[in-house]
């Protein structure tokens, strides 16, 4: 797919699937709908972080509202900086996680003229409740603590236990990789420790919106949510196809529905038309890349503000059949145990275990089954997940323990202050120079 | 006063003759990271808890394995670890805190595992039913770890004996932490308490409270420190020796109080003796003061009225925030507990610190800091 903005220093992407155009236009509407139902008064609006248990407040009929994703959608039109000098100005260290100094950023500030025109497209409801969750990073329930006070609304925070150790020699629960999940089962104790959160999430819930849980509806937005996984599961597998039908470029973006809206019918529907769409071109012998040449992993947390970097892979026939990132949200799920499901998918799977033997298993299935030729490792040093915790270990076991070369390239997410192009494009040049010379000599 | 503990002021477990002694002595020692260890547990096993908290100027060889972007205690303790500073340990705990304890005990395991090397999930929300459920599930678990390790049981009373040495030396560092700060003029230093505070590290607990015990006998007798122009409270984490302390000092002011992880969240918090000893140690090490990795709703309220309690009753006149850099725990509650701290027209400074603590650029701000405690 060429895209001749590719090698300028930020653009945008170009999708090769035709449903990822209509991820963006989603996204606007998504928040329509919360301004809507924040305007009647309709609907209750709840902050989450970036991967919560949504199921549960569409089953209150709620509407879950992400900061991440609002900060991810100002990184996408360009207007994270201005927002991000906010924070600075308090304090807030140019270390710190962008997603966050974003959002403060925006509580804080008072902006006008351009920013203000730009933000009015993206601007996300204020909320009603906020709820976090610790499954991803521990800075996720200190932000929306302070956006909780920043609203003066409720809060409710869900811990999320690191795995403890021992828990690597259970039986495997899941077979191969599906979606986020670790391999192994996890310890009664902590489904149990899960299930007992979920119940107290949902009392909170229930105080704050003066209804009761219907529990038959949440079975049934965990069936969608299950029938979503199985699907979105399914796109995942195809691109193990050769040639790959669908890039980085595109399942990044096509999280959007995974992350706002699992449980509902709507979000398993779209994913139900990608995937038609990727069995057709499979179907053809098609692909992204008319000549395939290299099988990348892209790993980190996309670059929002320049997704173009996906396509100037293409020049090299390279493309990213892989990422850890959209694959989060891929949740495998049972209606018929909705709590112990949903503790499973967010709270006990990959991102919190101690050890770092699962994400090396899950390493060493996707190199082999995706035919790897190499990783990207967009590492973030505002995000200690990132930086610290996956980072460079993974780096140095792709290379050690699986063969496959490995560039870490230290930029951000939001923050193109952050994105030294023409060093991250010298970098990215050598790195495919080497490929070129290891796989065609 | 203090010189006796002054020599096991030394992180680095290799170098320091305190532990090297315990060893001697034919000693099993195990290290740890947070306040958040259970010590009592290796304790009633015979084992002495000593505790990581970084290395002042290390700067390492260790650099190609470690991630660039985490906290300078993170990185000199990986130092240790993956070097020889800690190889005179018999084993290693890392209870869950921060990403930063995630990521030691993961790497560590990759690369150099401790002879026992245990991580305790210790949740991030406290005061709740499900969370110490699954802490005392986890504290069992650690237990039987440590039974195995040593081929002993440990009993009821081995426990109760623990904490018992361990809540004296809760209460002895108390009495030291109110002689700093409650009388007019403070009769032990910042910098002299925080060296006390950070030999019981080192030392088997029951030693050092004899010492501390004579220690303050001393000091109730000895002279007051004169002199002291502005009281401040300070807020961070820990800090691998004393040189904070004596710069605040040295610019005429004293830390008369603290909510530090080598301070107060150390000992503030006994266990309860009148409980079933494993279930007051998880209440005790679930429940105790919160510190910023904790996300239950009520903590900054929680980690606020402390601060504003000890200002109040240690004559505080202001805060310094000594905070890590690329410690995002604290540096994000800083953002909520300034404002508390403006409404309450509490004046307050905020400074990073790395693999120093940015001596000159600190006194600057001091200096400033100072003048308009002092013009107010």
């Amino acid at each position: 797919m060429s895209n001749p903005e590719a090698s300028k220093t930020t653009s945008k992407s170009i999708k090769s699937l035709k449903t990822s155009n209509e991820v963006f236009p989603s996204v606007l509407e998504y928040y329509k709908r919360g301004h809507f139902a924040k305007m009647t008064g309709a609907r209750k609006i709840v902050y989450h972080t970036g991967w919560d248990p949504v199921e549960i407040d569409y089953a209150m009929d709620c509407i879950p509202m992400f900061p991440e994703n609002f900060s991810a959608a100002c990184g996408a039109v360009q207007l994270a900086p201005p927002l991000i000098e906010v924070s600075e100005g308090l304090n807030a260290p140019e270390d710190l996680c962008s997603y966050f100094k974003n959002h403060y950023g925006f509580m804080k500030g008072s902006f006008s003229g351009d920013v203000n025109k730009m933000l009015d497209r993206i601007r996300i409801p204020d909320p009603d409740m906020v709820v976090s969750c610790k499954n991803l990073c521990r800075l996720h329930p200190l932000w929306m603590k302070i956006a909780a006070e920043h609203y003066d609304v409720p809060y409710f925070s869900i811990d999320a236990p690191v795995m403890p150790p021992r828990y690597d020699k259970n039986p495997v629960m899941f077979e191969k990789q599906w979606g986020g999940h670790v391999r192994r089962k996890p310890g009664d104790e902590a489904v149990e420790y899960g299930v007992a959160q979920l119940k107290q999430y949902i009392a909170f819930l229930e105080e704050h919106t003066g209804r009761k849980m219907d529990y038959d509806k949440l079975r049934e937005c965990v069936a969608h949510s299950a029938r979503m996984g199985e699907i979105y599961n399914q796109i995942f597998e195809l691109r193990k196809n050769v040639p790959c039908p669908a890039g980085g470029e595109d399942l990044n973006t096509l999280v959007f529905f995974a992350v706002t809206m699992a449980g509902t019918q709507e979000a398993a529907d779209f994913y139900q038309r990608v995937l038609e769409e990727m069995q057709d071109r499979v179907a053809q012998g098609k692909g992204v890349l008319e000549n395939e040449r290299f099988r990348l992993i892209f790993d980190g947390i996309p670059p929002w503000f320049n997704m173009g970097l996906f396509n100037y892979f293409h020049k090299f026939g390279a493309i990213s059949v892989e990422e850890l990132y959209p694959r989060i949200w891929c949740g495998k799920l049972d209606p018929d145990k909705p709590l112990e499901s949903i503790a499973i998918k967010y709270l006990l799977s990959a991102g919190h275990t101690a050890t770092f033997n699962q994400f090396l298993e899950y390493n060493r299935d996707r190199v082999r089954e995706y035919k790897v030729d190499g990783s990207i490792m967009w590492n973030l040093p505002t995000c200690r997940l990132m930086a610290v915790i996956l980072n460079p270990r993974d780096k140095t076991t792709f290379e050690t323990e699986l063969g496959v070369p490995a560039l870490l390239l230290d930029a951000d997410q939001v923050d193109p202050r952050r994105y030294a192009h023409a060093q991250i494009i010298t970098r990215i040049d050598a790195f495919m120079e080497m490929l070129e010379q290891r796989k065609y000599g | 006063m203090i010189e006796k503990f002054e020599e096991a002021n030394c992180p680095m477990t290799l170098k320091n003759p305190v532990v090297n002694g315990l060893k001697a002595a034919g000693k099993r020692v195990f290290g740890y990271t947070c306040t958040n260890f259970p010590e009592e547990i290796a304790y009633a096993a015979g084992i002495v808890p000593v505790r990581a908290i970084g290395a002042p100027g290390l700067v390492g060889e260790s650099g190609p394995l470690q991630p660039a972007a985490q906290c300078f205690i993170a990185r000199a303790n990986m130092e240790m670890a993956l070097g020889e500073g800690f190889s005179n340990l018999d084993g290693f705990v890392i209870t869950n805190t921060c990403d930063m304890a995630q990521n030691f005990y993961s790497a560590l395991e990759y690369y150099k595992p401790f002879p026992f090397y245990y991580f305790i999930s210790r949740p991030n929300i406290a005061h709740t039913e499900p969370a110490l459920k699954f802490f005392r599930f986890e504290l069992e678990e650690f237990k039987k770890a440590v039974e195995g390790y040593t081929g002993k049981p440990i009993t009821e009373d081995d426990l109760s004996a623990a904490v018992s040495v361990y809540n004296e030396n809760r209460r002895l560092l108390a009495e030291l932490y109110d002689l700093r700060g409650k009388e007019e003029k403070p009769r032990i230093s910042g910098t002299d308490f925080t060296k006390v505070i950070m030999a019981s590290f080192y030392m088997d607990k029951a030693e050092h409270n004899r010492l501390l015990k004579d220690a303050i006998a001393r000091i109730k007798q000895g002279p007051a420190v004169e002199n002291v122009q502005v009281r401040v409270h300070l807020s961070g984490s820990t800090y691998p020796d004393t040189e904070i302390f004596q710069l605040i000092e040295d610019a005429g002011g004293m830390v008369v109080s603290d909510d530090l992880c080598i301070g107060t969240r150390y000992f503030v918090n006994p266990v309860k003796e009148d409980q079933a000893p494993m279930d007051a140690l998880a209440d005790r090490y679930l429940n105790k003061l919160a510190c910023p990795c904790m996300h239950q709703g009520s903590k900054l309220d929680e980690r606020y009225n402390f601060i504003k309690a000890q200002l109040r009753a240690n004559r505080g006149q202001g805060v310094v925030f000594g905070l890590q850099r690329f410690c995002d725990t604290h540096l994000v509650d800083y953002q909520a507990l300034r404002y508390r701290l403006e409404q309450d027209k509490i004046p307050f400074l905020y400074h990073e610190v790395e693999s120093t603590v940015g001596a000159g650029q600190l006194k600057t701000k001091l200096e400033t800091f100072f003048d308009i405690i002092k013009g107010a």
